[in-house]
């Protein structure tokens, strides 16, 4: 598993492509936005949270078709059934490099962003909060799909079209905590509900991961 | 009953029987629901002559979820037992869930124009049915996109599976966020309850419905397996070489 992990984390960042065209799809579609609006700090300052929610899940899910299909193609995933590894360590493992290579970066992008759209401290921190609390669910729906899709080879699209819908309910919670965060802090109910559908998606999600990256080796 | 339908011949046998039997169900109960919806029932005093709406937006919405839990006992079934014909059941119940969603919609939007003043309200309830649009959409495109239809069948029945989280938040939305969209009035223990003269034409939509929904999906996989067994037969006949042509 940790091997695994290690491997996953060294092809990233030899090629640093992946992670690196998310981060800045991120800081470009949020400028795209900021300039669209002609720097209207006042709109800006009240669809930050939303905006840079967007962001986040498009950005993430644009990268999640490249996730499982270079293993299948190039045959490791064949490989690593061979060796005898069960698909959840394999999806566990890609579980903790999405978190570490995508989640972190955007995390630690947010407060560029909260500069550029001129956002108050307190706002930052909820929103990067919201995402540390919300990713296990953002990246489990996005793994699910990723897993679903492996064996076709152009899968992007319909991956954005598969998570979408459950990305929903995560996108409202989160929302909703940011927006109480001010007032009531870390316990509000909407980070408490958009915790627990990280851990039902994260429950969900990776079992069921692992039985589509198995159909799609038959 | 199941095991039993689940022979393909069998289920030909059945369908021939079947199928007329819940169209002329469907028709009958769909002219006597419609006839009783609007001239037998009277204009509620709240509502107006708009409470007809509820005649077909009520049914539609309960078929909408009806849909969804054949689809999700049909995908359990193919994933397990790995059976055609739930394959096609899973796929029929998909198509005819997604009208009836859409439909759901499209009256309820309808309805809410004219009891709320607005098309379109974003509550707990109509952002959850429209997800469930979303899931029929991404689960009938799974189908198209994946070229194996084997394979196809196995990703699309999880995908269902993991799509069923939906539907107890569509069942309780009303009550978990309080919205601007009614609660159930039928089904609610306690709940006022409708006045009887609204039973007989909701019911027998609802029944309607329901029939409609039986005819087609046995149409549906009926065709299903006529046309995989046409494509299993062979295209052109064996070709017939004797010794002596060579």
């Amino acid at each position: 598993m940790t091997a695994l992990l290690k491997r996953d984390l060294m092809v990233l960042l030899r090629q640093p492509r992946g992670w690196l065209l998310a981060l800045t799809f991120f800081v470009l579609f949020l400028s795209i936005i900021a300039i669209a609006l002609q720097g209207d700090i006042g709109v800006l300052n009240r669809i930050a949270a939303p905006v840079i929610w967007l962001a986040v899940v498009f950005s993430l899910l644009l990268t999640f078709e490249t996730l499982f299909t270079a293993d299948v193609q190039n045959g490791i995933m064949e490989q690593y059934r061979l060796a005898g590894l069960s698909g959840l360590s394999i999806v566990l493992s890609k579980f903790i490099m999405v978190f570490l290579t995508s989640i972190v970066p955007l995390a630690l992008a947010i407060p560029l962003i909260g500069v550029m759209y001129q956002l108050p401290m307190v706002h930052i921190a909820a929103i990067t909060l919201s995402l540390l609390i919300g990713a296990p669910a953002i990246i489990a729906l996005g793994l699910v799909s990723a897993a679903l899709l492996s064996g076709q080879r152009s899968a992007g699209f319909l991956i954005i079209l598969l998570t979408l819908p459950f990305m929903i309910p995560v996108i409202i919670f989160a929302l909703a905590g940011i927006n109480a965060y001010p007032i009531e802090g870390l316990d509000n109910p909407g980070f408490i509900a958009l915790a627990g559908l990280s851990l039902l998606s994260f429950a969900i999600c990776i079992p069921a991961s692992s039985a589509a990256l198995k159909i799609n080796m038959e | 009953m199941i095991s039993y339908l689940a022979n393909p011949q069998r289920f030909l046998k059945f369908a021939r029987i079947a199928r007329p039997f819940f169209m002329a169900g469907a028709i009958g109960l769909l002219c006597f629901g419609l006839w009783q919806s609007l001239f037998v029932a009277p204009a509620d005093v709240k509502h107006g002559e708009a409470v007809r709406i509820m005649f077909v937006h009520v049914p539609a919405a309960y078929l909408s979820m009806l849909a969804y839990t054949a689809l999700f006992v049909a995908s359990l079934v193919s994933f397990i037992w790995r059976h055609n014909l739930a394959d096609y059941g899973a796929r029929a119940f998909a198509r005819i869930g997604l009208v009836f969603t859409a439909l759901c919609l499209a009256t309820g939007s309808i309805w809410g124009k004219t009891g709320w003043g607005t098309w379109w309200e974003w509550d707990g309830r109509m952002t959850s049915v429209l997800v469930l649009f979303f899931i029929y959409a991404a689960y009938l495109f799974l189908w198209v996109v994946v070229e194996d239809q084997k394979r196809a069948a196995r990703i699309a029945a999880i995908f269902a599976m993991i799509g069923m989280v939906n539907i107890p938040i569509i069942k309780f939305s009303v009550e978990w966020w309080n919205s601007l969209h009614q609660s159930a009035t039928i089904s609610n223990v306690g709940a006022p309850g409708l006045d009887t003269v609204y039973d007989v034409p909701l019911w027998s939509m609802i029944l309607a419905y329901t029939c409609i929904f039986a005819w087609l999906s046995i149409q549906q996989v009926a065709t299903d397996i006529e046309r995989a067994r046409s494509r299993r037969a062979p295209q052109t006949k064996g070709a017939n070489i004797k010794i002596e042509d060579v």
